[in-house]
């Protein structure tokens, strides 16, 4: 298996080339085109209803495409939805990554994600948006909006949660609100991670939430 | 003419210099500066001539408008009394490609990324039938042919394909095509529900040979990033 | 005071290092990160604004126009920047008077004086307002833009379309013109232009936030 990312750092795009009988699992609707021949399928996580039940809840489907080379080789071309950076790394055995749920872009099958890892509550205040927990061995891309900084932390670091990609799990952390009343009123977010340890946290410089609070008022209005 | 590209790849512009007696066609609402001697004649997409071809024309471009999306409508620049600048951008960020046409050529284009033509490139807006409906392309594709250059702009970055054999691509993610390429509408994977449920819903399979430009983004896939975090 | 500017030109991001004692002014929304050390202190009013004034913008344009001012008190610290929207910052040394379009101010210098001079226009044809901001005075001022950064000495007049404006010297004389007709401006999709002459420096960005936010909002599920 290949992989390169072209395209980067403003609007990434992952390309895969496999060989006969390998399989990349990646985010339901990250495909932007493949060689004819390639098999595609898709799963759930959690089996049919989870994943249907988040799909109800206002986004995140948490659906999977599989991509497999049967006989001959071939490239599949995967991109995620938000404009930036994707950045790829091997995961030792056993060592985890936790990454918000819209930064997962693919993964190879032998890493295993964790989608009902309740440890995350109040991380992200919009509905929708979750923690993710991958576990190696195994390969796994995760994409940015905006670009992708690397942040090793050693004693503290604050950052607001809108701009977390992911972090290793080897991190404590914990989550406050900022601004008071006045903060979640008007900048849509206003909570920040705390973090403590030592470990990478990957920090993008874009927040959705401030960037859905710019699209907000160009939405329709609902009929009354 | 002179003409210059900027800022590519991630927020690309055009600077286009004109001389009396040169025009360019750009659509509409892509006007970032011009100078104050540019004069503007607004025109309705397709080149159909007599009364019910432009009536046709003022048809089309009215559903485009209020389906949301591609206008249909090209804005023809004329610098008067002297040579004149035209600035021009599209709405969506990413890339911009300045692509030459010779005749016998001819590019299919998704009508969302159309930027701008010379005066010798004809633009017919092609029904797509059904097809491309459910393509999520709206309607219409724009079909180009003619001597001159054309710039088309991708939502994200640009990345062209020779296709030589067959190839699929997410309909979302197609900026334009050559015409020798055959193309046809399908559901990803098999079976509706694996489509449904894999996200690549609708896909074009393209068979030929031929070139290919993609995007790497895609208006869907944007909006269902960014619904989760909208504020309620 | 030290700031970098990173990420450059799509998705910038500003580093600003305070010494003990000094203060950085910012939008509020516009922290990435800080250090631990650093006090934040929201505030809902500009110097000459106060809470109403600042309620009163926010229903004009949808924009709100909250600042956050970051102190480092006794051990330096710094605070990480990024406007909203994808796009670059230029850092701008203000010494005297620049006009900055609302959406594209990011922080300052406190001592920078941040006026809303209205010299407002609601766009009739995307609903989405436009007005004017004046900074005064002396030191730092961050700005974004919604893609890249132009800028352009202005020798001769020039037509710039609203939405593409970042800021303007006050030397330059502008009017806010129509383009055309009123058939032609509507389907033209031009809108409001800002028609400069004189001379001096103005700044554009490579996007127009309105042409975007109507491509995508109508997309959206309703509000």
């Amino acid at each position: 298996m290949q992989s390169r990312i072209e395209l980067n750092p403003e609007y990434a795009l992952l390309e895969v080339t496999l060989e006969p009988g390998e399989k990349v699992v990646a985010e339901s609707g990250a495909m932007v085109g493949m060689d004819s021949h390639l098999k595609l399928t898709s799963q759930s996580r959690g089996g049919i209803l989870k994943g249907l039940a988040r799909k109800m809840l206002g986004g995140e489907s948490f659906f999977q495409s599989t991509f497999e080379a049967e006989s001959a080789p071939g490239r599949v071309l995967l991109a995620p939805g938000a404009p930036g950076d994707i950045r790829e790394i091997e995961l030792p055995a056993g060592r985890s990554l936790m990454l918000q749920s819209s930064a997962y872009l693919a993964s190879t099958p032998d890493v295993t994600l964790d989608t009902k890892w309740g440890g995350a509550k109040g991380f992200f205040s919009g509905a929708g948006l979750f923690l993710l927990k991958a576990t190696g061995p195994g390969r796994i891309w995760f994409n940015s909006f905006g670009a992708m900084a690397t942040q090793a932390v050693a004693g503290q670091f604050v950052v607001d949660t809108g701009h977390i990609v992911g972090f290793e799990e080897t991190l404590n952390y914990s989550i406050s609100k900022v601004g008071g009343l006045k903060g979640l009123l008007f900048s849509g977010e206003g909570l920040v991670a705390r973090f403590a340890g030592t470990g990478t946290v990957y920090v993008q410089t874009r927040n959705p939430a401030s960037f859905a609070a710019f699209l907000h008022p160009f939405r329709p209005v609902k009929n009354e | 003419m002179q003409h210059e590209l900027l800022f590519k790849p991630s927020f690309a512009m055009a600077k286009f210099h004109l001389e009396p007696g040169e025009s360019i066609i750009v659509e509409a609402g892509s006007m970032v500066g011009m100078s104050p001697n540019m004069t503007i004649k607004t025109s309705i997409g397709g080149t159909r001539q007599g009364f019910f071809g432009k009536f046709f024309n003022f048809l089309i471009a009215l559903v485009r408008k209020f389906l949301g999306g591609e206008s249909m409508f090209f804005n023809t620049y004329v610098p008067t009394g002297g040579p004149g600048a035209v600035w021009v951008a599209p709405g969506m960020v990413g890339d911009m490609v300045a692509v030459p046409l010779s005749a016998g050529m001819c590019l299919i284009i998704q009508p969302g990324s159309f930027v701008a033509s010379t005066p010798g490139i004809v633009l017919k807006t092609r029904w797509g039938g059904l097809k491309s409906i459910l393509g999520r392309e709206g309607a219409f594709l724009l079909e180009a042919s003619g001597d001159g250059m054309l710039w088309v702009n991708s939502y994200g970055g640009v990345k062209e394909i020779q296709v030589d054999g067959a190839f699929i691509c997410d309909t979302g993610h197609m900026v334009c095509f050559d015409s020798s390429l055959n193309y046809r509408l399908r559901m990803a994977g098999k079976g509706m529900l694996t489509a449904f449920k894999s996200g690549e819903g609708l896909v074009f399979e393209f068979s030929g040979r031929g070139r290919l430009w993609l995007q790497s983004r895609n208006l869907s896939t944007l909006v269902s990033w960014i619904t989760p975090a909208l504020p309620r | 005071m030290e700031i970098k500017l990173e990420y450059r030109p799509a998705y910038s991001m500003a580093t600003v290092n305070l010494n003990p004692g000094e203060s950085f002014r910012a939008e509020s929304g516009a922290m990435v990160g800080m250090s631990a050390e650093l006090e934040m202190e929201t505030s809902s009013r500009t110097q000459k604004g106060g809470v109403l004034k600042g309620l009163a913008r926010k229903l004009l344009t949808g924009e709100s126009f909250f600042l956050n001012t970051f102190h480092a008190r006794t051990v330096p610290g710094h605070v990480m920047l990024a406007p909203a929207n994808v796009g670059d910052l230029v850092l701008h040394d203000l010494n005297g008077e620049l006009l900055v379009q609302s959406t594209c101010y990011v922080g300052s210098e406190p001592s920078i004086d941040i006026q809303t001079k209205l010299g407002g226009f609601k766009n009739f044809f995307g609903g989405r307002g436009f007005f004017m901001l004046k900074a005064v005075g002396k030191g730092p001022l961050l700005l974004s833009a919604f893609g890249a950064i132009l800028e352009v000495d202005v020798t001769e007049p020039f037509i710039i379309d609203t939405g593409h404006l970042v800021a303007f010297e006050p030397t330059l004389d502008f009017k806010i013109r129509r383009v055309g007709s009123w058939f032609s401006t509507f389907f033209s999709g031009e809108g409001l232009v800002c028609h400069f002459t004189g001379r001096g420096k103005l700044w554009i960005q490579s996007r127009n936030p309105g042409e975007f936010g109507g491509i995508v909002g109508p997309m959206l599920p309703p509000r």
